[in-house]
């Protein structure tokens, strides 16, 4: 069967009632002097008082701590603020509740006991003369040590009640404000009441011990009283406890007893040598060693020699005793639940704060408000420090995952700070996202560009080399070039002698087709002539008639030889006027030859120079191809490491828009950076 | 009956004179034109001692242009009619042809010419010297 937590809390102190009652109860019969057949009436009423005494401080505190009662077995009901700050209220109060009953009732029923006994019970319990002032020091005392007993006590068996109500009033942010002791007033009382309690008790005890002590010593010395009144009456003497003895002028004892006694009280024996030289008779008293009573009578000298009695009785050494039980077993529980009461607390948030610092603020536990002291307080303040730092760390959690939108109620510097910090993260995310847009995009034109370049660069490099090899074949070329110049050079320089010869033969020429010109010329008029004479001799003959015919005939005969020699020399001259033309136009065309020969010669040596000095020129521009070639290939190189580059920055880029892209701004900050 | 004839060229065109006026056959001879003169006789030349008139027979036939004074023609045929002797310049001269008969032809067209010959393949008209002095010293005659 579950108990609630109130029940265990009344069987707990019910236990320890009944422990401390037994002894209590003990030690009230010893040290009010309870013997014989009064014992069990004290015990009866003892028992009786105790009964109702526990069935009072439990009803009372049964009923102040009934709302936790109720809350405890009805927990899983939904808790209303009212409610928890209800319930929290009596969890606090309990300790007081508790202890206050408890000790006040502890400290009535003791009184009630001494009342009872002392009024009620006169005849059957005779208790001596200040058993009430001693009963009252004592319910002082009693009512002080419950109280520092009970009330860490009622703390230590509250706390789990405490610490549930204490956490789910933070949880449903319900702030207690209650008045407690302050934790030096609850150290003053404790020591105060650590101090007063067994002195109050003892100072009943040394009350009683004295008020018996001095019935006793009445007693005693009423008994001397009768031992002087009887002395020399040895049963008289041996009545109060003494031994009888005689003595001499010199105080020499006789008698075995005194021997024993005196020599067992060195310091009374001298004492009584002193007085009894001085005085016939007198009383010594020494207060440790006891007393002689001496007189003389006659010639007889006798005494009384009593020692005192050291031995305590054991009805009083089992109180003291008792007490130090008592009193050793109450101080150390006591200094163990106050210690527990105020050291748990302390050790819970230090444990906590040992977590913060070690950086598991989302893991550390919440710490229960177990009083409402400083260290109360001080918990209350590492509940709210957590929760704020919970919330920073959430925050900073939700900004680590690029929530910049996110929104911190703490207050204070820290919180200040955090905003700061998220919002000059938010000022660099949006500066960062525009860089990082910008940069991609410069990236992808500088990829672009480096693409383009290095295409370019490898088909200038393909051009490059093929003006290389051309510039090969050029150099080759141009050797040639200069070898075929320089047989042009000879060539040309024959070419012109024999122009020249030429020339010279064709002037010639020119000059026998003249002279032929001549020659036909002459040959032309003689063959006119000679077709005058023949067309005249036909005439001639065609007139002679029939004798004439034949001559007539030669005539014509010869008239066609003359035309055909004048014909001839028509061709002839024909051919000979083409021959002189064409001589005149070779030798128009040879000093053409000629001068072109010249030309042509002073040309071939210009071009065996600047074959020459383009040979030179093509060497030099093969290697100056050859450089340029090199650059275009290491600049083709740097371009494809440019390119690389670039496309590392592009992917950097793009990993940064990333990046970028997992932080939320707030709309109008994105509005503003877009 | 045959008669015999010497072809002349003028110019382009081939002429047939009879042989029986031409006195003579020489080369180029200068002439000197005479003002006044008739057109188709302008000037005259010296010939064996006397001058005798220059007949453009070219110009007279209208198979040539006009002679020219200063600009003789290789040949210079030396022609007489009745007692006149005239100088013709021609271009080219052949020897004496004797021909069967003159006959009827385009070739007739020719002014003065009253036949045709062919002399060598080449038709050539005949021109009758003595009716073209005629032409020129009596033109009535000629009309008649």
């Amino acid at each position: 069967m579950q108990r609630s937590p109130v029940s265990r809390i009344l069987i707990t102190l019910g236990c320890v009632d009944v422990v401390f009652s037994v002894v209590i109860g003990y030690t009230f019969i010893a040290m009010m002097g309870i013997e014989g057949d009064a014992v069990p009436t004290a015990i009866a009423v003892i028992a009786g008082l105790w009964v109702a005494k526990v069935a009072a401080w439990m009803a009372i505190v049964a009923f102040r701590l009934r709302p936790l009662g109720r809350w405890f077995s009805d927990r899983k009901a939904p808790t209303d603020p009212a409610t928890i700050a209800e319930v929290a209220a009596a969890a606090y109060r309990a300790p007081f509740v508790i202890s206050g009953t408890f000790s006040m009732l502890y400290a009535v029923g003791y009184l009630a006991n001494g009342l009872v006994l002392y009024v009620a019970c006169a005849d059957s319990v005779p208790l001596g003369p200040g058993s009430l002032t001693a009963s009252v020091f004592a319910s002082l005392g009693l009512l002080l040590g419950a109280m520092d007993l009970t009330f860490p006590l009622a703390e230590w068996l509250m706390a789990p009640m405490i610490e549930t109500v204490s956490l789910t009033a933070h949880e449903l942010k319900v702030t207690l404000r209650g008045r407690g002791l302050t934790f030096r007033s609850r150290l003053v009382a404790f020591a105060m009441t650590l101090a007063l309690a067994p002195s109050l008790f003892l100072s009943s005890i040394v009350y009683m011990s004295d008020a018996r002590a001095e019935q006793r010593d009445l007693a005693r010395r009423t008994e001397l009283a009768v031992a002087e009144a009887a002395l020399g009456h040895e049963e008289a003497a041996r009545s109060v406890g003494g031994s009888v003895f005689t003595f001499d002028a010199h105080a020499n004892v006789t008698g075995r007893d005194a021997a024993r006694v005196f020599a067992e009280h060195p310091a009374l024996a001298r004492e009584f040598e002193r007085a009894a030289a001085g005085a016939p008779m007198g009383i010594v008293q020494h207060p440790r060693e006891g007393v002689v009573a001496f007189r003389t009578e006659g010639e007889r000298k006798i005494g009384l020699a009593v020692p005192h009695v050291h031995a305590v009785s054991f009805g009083t050494t089992l109180l003291i005793l008792l007490f130090l039980v008592i009193v050793s077993l109450w101080g150390p529980l006591c200094a163990l639940f106050i210690a527990n009461s105020t050291a748990v607390p302390v050790v819970r948030v230090s444990e906590a704060l040992a977590r913060v610092g070690e950086g598991e603020v989302a893991t550390a536990p919440k710490v229960p408000v177990f009083h409402q002291d400083e260290v109360g307080e001080l918990a209350r303040n590492y509940n709210v420090m957590l929760d704020q730092m919970r919330q920073l760390a959430q925050r900073a959690h939700e900004v680590a995952k690029g929530a910049l939108d996110v929104e911190l109620d703490v207050r204070g510097d820290l919180g200040d700070a955090f905003r700061g910090q998220v919002s000059s993260l938010r000022d660099i995310v949006g500066h960062i996202a525009q860089s990082a847009a910008q940069l991609a995009g410069a990236a992808s034109e500088m990829y672009a560009a480096a693409q383009e370049q290095e295409a370019a660069a490898q088909q200038q490099s393909v051009g490059v080399e093929e003006v290389s090899r051309t510039m090969e074949s050029l150099l080759v070329a141009a050797t040639h070039v200069t070898e075929s110049t320089m047989g042009v050079l000879t060539r040309a320089e024959r070419t012109r002698e024999t122009t020249a010869r030429t020339a010279e033969r064709i002037a010639e020429l020119s000059a026998h087709a003249s002279r032929i010109g001549e020659i036909l010329e002459v040959i032309r008029e003689i063959a006119d002539r000679s077709d005058l004479l023949a067309l005249n001799a036909s005439l001639e003959g065609t007139r002679a008639g029939e004798a004439g015919r034949g001559f007539a005939l030669v005539a014509a005969e010869m008239r066609k030889l003359a035309e055909r020699v004048t014909a001839s020399v028509s061709d002839i001259k024909k051919l000979v006027s083409d021959v002189r033309a064409s001589v005149s136009a070779t030798v128009l065309a040879t000093e053409e030859s000629t001068t072109l020969a010249e030309g042509t010669t002073e040309s071939a040596r210009q071009i065996n120079l600047v074959t020459q000095q383009q040979r030179s020129g093509t060497e030099q521009a093969g290697q100056s191809m050859r450089d340029v070639a090199s650059m275009i290939t290491q600049s083709l190189a740097a371009t494809q490491q440019v390119r690389s580059l670039a496309e590392d920055l592009k992917v950097q880029a793009d990993n940064l828009n990333g990046l970028v892209a997992r932080f939320r701004l707030p709309a109008r900050r994105v509005e503003a950076s877009s | 009956m045959t008669i015999d004839v010497m072809p002349v060229q003028l110019s382009k065109v081939w002429v047939a004179i009879g042989a029986m006026h031409v006195q003579e056959v020489r080369g180029p001879l200068p002439w000197v034109a005479l003002p006044g003169a008739p057109a188709h006789l302008p000037g005259v030349v010296p010939w064996r001692g006397r001058a005798i008139a220059v007949l453009d027979l070219g110009g007279l036939l209208g198979v040539a242009p006009p002679v020219q004074a200063g600009e003789p023609r290789p040949r210079t045929l030396i022609a007489q009619v009745d007692a006149t002797a005239f100088a013709i310049p021609a271009d080219t001269v052949r020897e004496v042809h004797a021909v069967a008969e003159v006959q009827e032809g385009h070739a007739t067209q020719v002014r003065l010419a009253h036949g045709q010959v062919v002399i060598g393949g080449q038709v050539m008209p005949v021109v009758d010297l003595a009716h073209a002095i005629a032409a020129i010293t009596r033109p009535e005659a000629e009309a008649g």
